[in-house]
């Protein structure tokens, strides 16, 4: 296995409509058996509470598969919302791609 | 009754029906065909191409067959109605066209009036038409009055001959004869504008606009006359009861049956009480609830998010807790699905909108319905067993606020004398206190009780957990005129929104400068935006609607803002 985490990088909106389509491309990204994954949100600029829920079920499925999913350049808009839901708790989120590269576990 | 296909219009032999009906929106209205031996009639043409091509389609197809007349009869003169027979080609180009509307109506259209047509608050431009045939002319009871046109051969003939209700009331109506002898009856219905007719066929009642006459942001529109309105229905509720007509058919919606027509009517007696003293509906109130629409909805979007986003974090925790039953309960408090395509519909709507394919008015009216069905998903005594108040009573206000404003009224302030600096300490101290006691867990009865002490604790989100507050108070400051609920809510805004930005620390003042009072708000910059211009206009309207005046005093170093209010001063 690839010691290099992948990087998913989405952009826009994820919300009702865009939601499926990023749960399928981390999913396959999951089921391709990537265990260091880390989504690049630079370019997302609103996440609705569907975008949370597939991040927490990337999570969790990540979890149990004892890998490592990270959050990196979370934009203002987004950021809010992951500190006022309580999201920021549950994730482990970088400033850029880089920082979240470094030091993650093999 | 299909919309699109052929049918027969009960109670008249030899005639039928084509609908041509839409989804509701007020870009264009529905528009019904009617073939007779001796003419054809169109009721209210719409105002959208492919409309006016499908209905022309059928007039040349009908007039080939048989060549007969075309009169185009209007329920109103409202452009989404009538446009296309001012200046769609194919219409205005029609052999044999016959234009009939009411007189108001008729004088509106031939004299380009932007108002009477609402062609202002639509935005669109007007054409000056001829209008052949001035309906219902008079006021007066004049029974036996005829007119004689000839079109093309075919006389019509118009005889005034008004109705005496069970009340008394006179029902002003024509009877337009045709060569062979059907009747056409138009009956004047002001109320929704003061052209407004109903026309019936039959057994068949083509009512226009009348059951949206109390509608949000219709009712208060240019010539919208409340008691007008009153006796409309009133004659209108009269003229069912009296049996033979079975259908009646809205300028916008689906065709419905008489009981339920009465239904509507009757609600609409009692909606018509409440609107007394509503704001006219006219450009400037169109384009300030269309303001009001966007910031209110992007706080609407912001608190939604994270009210729906909490539920999904508290009922992951519970999860992971193993309190399966409180995890259930959390998934169900809200339909966060619904919610999200709601505020993704009208963010669609809002990108149309902004690339300018839309009016204003459609704005404000999306916003109203999208409030309205947020409002019906929002269960504040439920969701209160889990989230702080301070979150639902933001929301339920800006929802309440905009049902209000999109109806035509103006939303309320509870302006109070109010001590400015304990005000603004309730709020500091606020920041830092959880919304449950230490002991609620420990007292917990039974294994019920401990999930949901469980769930509150875990549901409290604090932001302000890495910021530091200073507060200064002045001393001895007079007191205030305030609505303080409003007040609290729009600090708290501004103080979540320094906290999301990452500032440290925050400094919250009061001061007496310049004959007002102010409250201060202010931190070191961390970034460049701390509120963006739609949660800044929102902030300033809020402000204003605490009694207040909002101004962002910030440089490149310091963010600063000053919410400043009246002094309270006694009589005498």
């Amino acid at each position: 296995m690839d010691d290099e985490p992948r990087v998913l990088r989405f952009s826009g909106r994820i919300d009702a409509t865009t939601a499926p389509e990023m749960e399928k491309t981390i999913f396959e990204c999951l089921g391709e058996g990537s265990t260091k994954v880390i989504i690049d949100l630079e370019s997302v600029d609103y996440m609705s509470s569907a975008g949370l829920r597939v991040l927490l079920s990337a999570l969790k499925k990540m979890k149990s598969v004892g890998g490592d999913l990270r959050l990196s350049s979370l934009q203002p808009h987004v950021r809010e919302v992951f500190e006022m839901t309580g999201f920021s708790r549950l994730f482990t989120i970088f400033p850029t791609v880089n920082e979240a590269k470094s030091g993650i576990k093999s | 009754m299909k919309s699109g296909e052929w049918g027969i219009l009960p109670g008249l032999p030899g005639a039928s029906l084509y609908p041509f009906l839409r989804k509701v929106d007020i870009t264009s209205s529905n528009s019904y065909l009617i073939s007779f031996t001796d003419a054809i009639v169109v009721i209210d043409p719409g105002a959208v191409p492919d409309q006016a091509e499908c209905i022309l389609k059928e007039v040349k197809r009908l007039q080939l067959e048989q060549w007969r007349p075309v009169i185009i009869c209007l329920t109103h003169v409202h452009v989404d109605h009538c446009k296309s027979a001012l200046n769609y080609p194919g219409f205005c180009l029609l052999p044999g066209r016959l234009l009939a509307a009411q007189k108001q109506g008729a004088i509106a259209l031939e004299g380009q009036d932007r108002k009477a047509t609402i062609a202002d608050i639509m935005q669109q431009d007007l054409v000056a038409v001829r209008v052949d045939i001035h309906l219902l002319d008079g006021d007066e009871v004049k029974e036996g009055t005829s007119r004689i046109f000839t079109t093309s051969g075919k006389p019509l003939t118009i005889l005034d001959k008004p109705v005496i209700m069970d009340g008394g009331q006179v029902f002003l109506r024509q009877i337009l004869t045709l060569d062979n002898g059907d009747e056409i009856e138009v009956y004047h219905t002001p109320g929704h504008s003061p052209d407004s007719i109903c026309i019936r066929v039959g057994k068949t009642l083509f009512i226009g606009d009348l059951l949206f006459a109390t509608a949000p942001g219709i009712a208060g529109i240019t010539g919208w006359d409340r008691q007008e309105l009153g006796f409309t229905i009133e004659k209108i509720l009269c003229l069912l009861s009296r049996g033979g007509i079975d259908t009646c058919l809205p300028g916008h919606g689906r065709p419905l049956d008489v009981s339920t027509t009465i239904r509507i009517l009757e609600a609409m007696q009692k909606e018509a009480e409440q609107l007394d003293g509503i704001e006219a509906i006219n450009p400037e109130w169109v384009r300030e609830t269309s303001l009001f629409a966007q910031s209110l909805m992007g706080e609407v979007d912001r608190l939604f998010t994270i009210i729906a986003g909490r539920l999904v974090y508290v009922s992951h925790v519970l999860e992971e807790l193993e309190e399966r039953g409180e995890a259930l309960r959390m998934e169900k408090l809200i339909d966060t699905s619904l919610v999200d395509e709601l505020l993704t519909d009208f963010n669609g709507f809002s990108r149309d909108f902004h690339a300018g394919n839309k009016p204003d008015i459609h704005l404000a009216l999306k916003a109203g319905q999208i409030s309205a069905k947020l409002e019906r998903l929002f269960h504040k005594e439920d969701l209160r067993t889990v989230l702080d108040y301070s979150l639902i009573r933001r929301i339920s206000r800006l929802l309440e606020d905009y049902n209000v404003t999109i109806r035509g009224f103006r939303p309320l302030s509870n302006i109070e004398v109010t001590d400015l600096s304990i005000a603004v300490g309730a709020i500091v101290s606020a920041r830092a206190t959880p919304p449950y006691h230490d002991d609620d867990i420990i007292l917990a009865e039974d294994e019920e009780a401990f999930a949901r002490a469980l769930a509150l604790r875990i549901a409290w989100v604090n932001p302000f957990q890495r910021v530091e507050f200073e507060y200064s108070p002045a001393l001895s400051i007079p007191l205030a005129l305030m609505d303080r609920e409003r007040f609290e809510d729009t600090a708290i805004l501004i103080l979540e929104k320094l906290a999301v930005a990452g500032v440290s620390r925050v400094r919250m003042a009061t001061s007496d400068e310049n004959e007002e009072l102010h409250v201060i708000i202010e931190a070191p910059r961390k970034q460049a935006t701390i509120l963006d211009e739609k949660a800044s206009l929102f902030a300033a309207r809020s402000t204003r609607l605490s009694g207040g005046e909002f101004s962002d005093q910030s440089d490149n170093n310091v963010y600063r803002v000053v919410l400043s209010y009246p002094k309270f001063k006694e009589a005498g």
